[in-house]
């Protein structure tokens, strides 16, 4: 049997133990894939023209799409950031030989919102950058921009809200994760702009059921917040910027600086 | 990526255009103003003097403007050797030009790149030629000293080939990638600056940000030997730093290019330039001046950017999703329409600033109607997020539903009319010295100076002369003994 008709059969079994959910399984079929895979000379970093060539890489890039699905089913950010990579100069380089994939958005999406959540925006841009209008239009694509938009705006409810209609089911583990980091934005925000605020306002917000939820949220992360009975009560930010005192030793340096600037001129 | 350099010959194309039948008969270029500028490209690779390759660059602008096609062809057969591997591609690329492709204003895109090849053409005829005579004096005798330098020419060579024909293509990249790492190990730095400038063209007219990023993070631009190089790599790097969110950054680079370039020229990647900083300066939540907009030659083009600095500063989000909407083909011509897109907020914040600054205190669902938010909660959000960036200064008062501005801080109070007055010090101090360290000596004028403080010596004897006669000197001593 020769080593791609192989390959395939493997993938077979991969993908449906992939879609079963049998994680263990399915990794250790994806280890056999990936050694199996270095033998194909027609992949990076070869990249040599064959017969089958085209069927090779195929099946590659069809391999890295359920692979990067499948670690970002398991929540295992270094595996798809990984992954991820593998499969990029397989879309890209080879994007007219090979045939369109209909997980290529999906992929793309996911890959986004996995920057969004690691608040890697300048990333995050780049990779928008490199998407066509085609696939930008794509509900997968537009979602976490959308979300990005929000997340700049500020809308924070409309990014929780997101939640609930989300357009690929890979998407909602990493979804999980960005709750995380809209929770640090809300308590940001919150403390920059109120006062007091009440427990259960703050519960609301912040998506928390419990107020021993709130308590550990606070303890850990905000430690100089005051919690009442009743209420958060936030440190005041300072009143005004008003210099309290005249930094002497600043000054000092700038105005020798100009000093010895002038006399050059001179 | 749109082209600049492509914007650039158009604009000049339609500059001559304008200016009427002033130039209508420009003086033909002959093939021996070609050869002859190839000269010049072999004696300054020769003799080491790069003043002398400089010369023949600029003296390259109105031959890459006026030459014709069948010109180009003599030249070419006659500079260069029938063994050249560059030689057969070239003419046959030449001979699908139509022989009058230039000076026609009517089609300027296409009109702008024949000019363009043409262009890169010639260079690469200079170019090839000098490499040609190079290597033949490198078999005589002076092959180190030539041999070193033949890169650069291989350089110009690669401007024709890499940047017309191969413009948008990836594997033009091993090739520029290679010869950039040339022209780093033989410190040749107008190579390297051509080099380098090919490369981001390359990877950003692809869109590939990531890898332009990080070439430009791993190399080092040598920023003294080419303005024009310069100007171009600042304009790159601002883009680049543009569409990573690094808008100050951006803002200093693209600025500095257009401060930078030279200001009677060039006015296709003026314009360019002055789009992205128009756009860099909503982003950072600037304003751009009026007069910006109506400067000479940017009336027209910097229309629909007008209307879309009018939007954001009304802070009116229906107005601007109008004006993106109306205009959304031209801003993706130019590829400024990702970055617009991220302009959204920056209106909303400016519609809170308004109303900040206009109400001590309002309710949060009269906010809502007025920046035209979706529902309560939402707005309460971008309040606090507002204030939390410092874009507002109040308190939300979340039990009454309302917003209390809080009252507005003398600035004169605090010490940023200080810095600000210190960061505008510094930039004059720099742009002292650097206009000092910009100037040229001549190696000789401290000789002369010297001789004409010297009331015995002759004034008008040069220092060749002076050489010559105690040569001559030399010489009839000789004879005599």
């Amino acid at each position: 049997m020769s080593k791609l008709a192989e390959g395939e059969q493997l993938f077979a079994s991969f993908r449906a133990s992939a879609e079963k959910g049998d994680i263990q399984k399915a990794k250790s079929l994806l280890t056999q894939l990936k050694i199996l895979m270095t033998t194909f000379d027609s992949l990076p970093p070869m990249g040599a023209e064959g017969p089958n060539a085209a069927r090779e890489r195929t099946l590659a890039r069809d391999v890295m799409e359920v692979a990067v699905f499948l670690s970002a089913r398991e929540g295992d950010s270094d595996a798809f950031q990984r992954h991820m990579a593998q499969l990029k100069p397989l879309c890209m380089d080879f994007v007219s030989q090979l045939p369109p994939s209909p997980n290529q958005s999906a992929v793309l999406g996911l890959n986004l919102l996995f920057l969004l959540v690691e608040n890697r925006l300048a990333e995050f841009h780049s990779e928008l950058e490199l998407m066509g209008d085609a696939e930008r239009a794509s509900e997968c694509v537009m979602f976490p921009v959308r979300l990005e938009q929000f997340l700049m705006v500020g809308s924070y409810d409309q990014v929780l809200a997101a939640r609930d209609h989300v357009p690929h089911e890979y998407y909602k583990y990493f979804l999980e994760s960005l709750l995380g980091t809209v929770r640090d934005g809300i308590a940001e925000c919150s403390e920059a702009a109120y006062s007091e605020l009440s427990i259960a306002e703050a519960q609301k917000m912040l998506r928390m059921d419990q107020r021993s939820e709130l308590e550990a949220f606070v303890a850990d992360k905000y430690p100089e917040w005051e919690l009442t009975a009743d209420k958060i009560i936030f440190k005041a930010p300072e009143a005004c910027k008003k210099s309290a005192e005249i930094p002497s030793m600043r000054l000092i340096a700038e105005c020798l600086s100009y000093a010895t600037e002038l006399e050059r001129i001179v | 990526m749109t082209d600049v350099d492509m914007k650039d010959a158009s604009a000049a194309a339609t500059a001559a255009g304008e200016k009427g039948e002033v130039a209508a008969v420009p003086k033909s270029i002959k093939v021996e103003d070609i050869v002859r500028n190839a000269e010049l490209i072999v004696k300054g690779v020769q003799g080491d003097t790069a003043r002398l390759t400089t010369r023949a660059i600029s003296r390259n602008t109105p031959i890459r403007r006026r030459v014709q096609a069948d010109v180009l062809c003599e030249a070419l057969a006659k500079l260069l050797p029938d063994d050249c591997p560059d030689k057969a591609e070239l003419t046959r690329l030449l001979a699908k030009l139509p022989s009058e492709a230039v000076a026609e204003p009517e089609t300027p895109t296409t009109e702008a790149m024949e000019v363009d090849s043409e262009a890169a053409k010639k260079e690469a005829a200079a170019a090839a030629t000098a490499e040609a005579v190079a290597a033949k004096k490198a078999e005589e005798a002076l092959a180190s000293v030539v041999a070193a330098k033949l890169p650069e020419v291989e350089v110009y060579l690669s401007t024709l080939v890499l940047t017309t024909l191969l413009r948008h293509k990836a594997n033009a990249r091993p090739r520029l990638l290679g010869l950039h790492r040339t022209c780093c190990l033989r410190h040749d730095e107008i190579g390297q600056a051509t080099t380098l400038n090919l490369l981001l063209r390359n990877l950003l007219s692809q869109n590939l940000l990531d890898q332009a990023y990080k070439l430009a993070s791993k190399t080092n631009f040598p920023e003294s030997c080419s303005n024009n190089q310069f100007c171009r790599y600042l304009y790159y790097m601002g883009r680049i730093h543009a569409l990573q969110l690094d808008y100050t950054d951006a803002y200093t680079k693209l600025m500095q290019s257009s401060r930078k370039v030279s200001q009677n020229t060039a006015m296709g990647f003026q314009r360019a330039a002055q789009k992205l900083v128009i756009i860099v300066q909503l982003l950072l939540g600037e304003v751009p001046e009026r007069s910006v907009f109506n400067q000479k030659g940017f009336v027209v083009s910097l229309k629909p950017y007008l209307a879309l600095t009018q939007a954001v500063r009304q802070g009116d989000l229906v107005e601007f999703n109008r004006i993106v909407g109306e205009h959304e083909s031209t801003f993706r011509a130019d590829k400024t329409y990702t970055l617009i897109q991220r302009l959204a907020h920056n209106v909303i914040k400016t519609g809170l600033r308004k109303i900040n600054s206009s109400y001590s205190r309002v309710s949060l669902q009269d906010l809502c109607e007025k920046v035209k938010l979706e529902t309560v909660q939402s707005a309460e959000f971008v309040c606090s997020k507002a204030i939390r960036d410092g874009v507002i200064d109040a308190v939300i008062d979340h039990k009454n539903g309302w917003i209390q501005s809080r009252d507005v801080v003398d600035v004169y109070a605090t010490d940023e009319p200080q810095q600000a007055f210190h960061k505008r010090i510094t930039f004059c101090l720099d742009v002292h010295n650097e206009a000092v360290r910009a100037m040229r000596y001549p190696p000789n004028a401290y000789k002369q100076e010297l001789a004409k403080s010297r009331p015995g010596m002759e004034d008008e004897k040069t220092d060749e002369e002076l050489a010559k006669e105690i040569e001559d000197e030399m010489n009839e001593e000789d004879g005599g003994l």
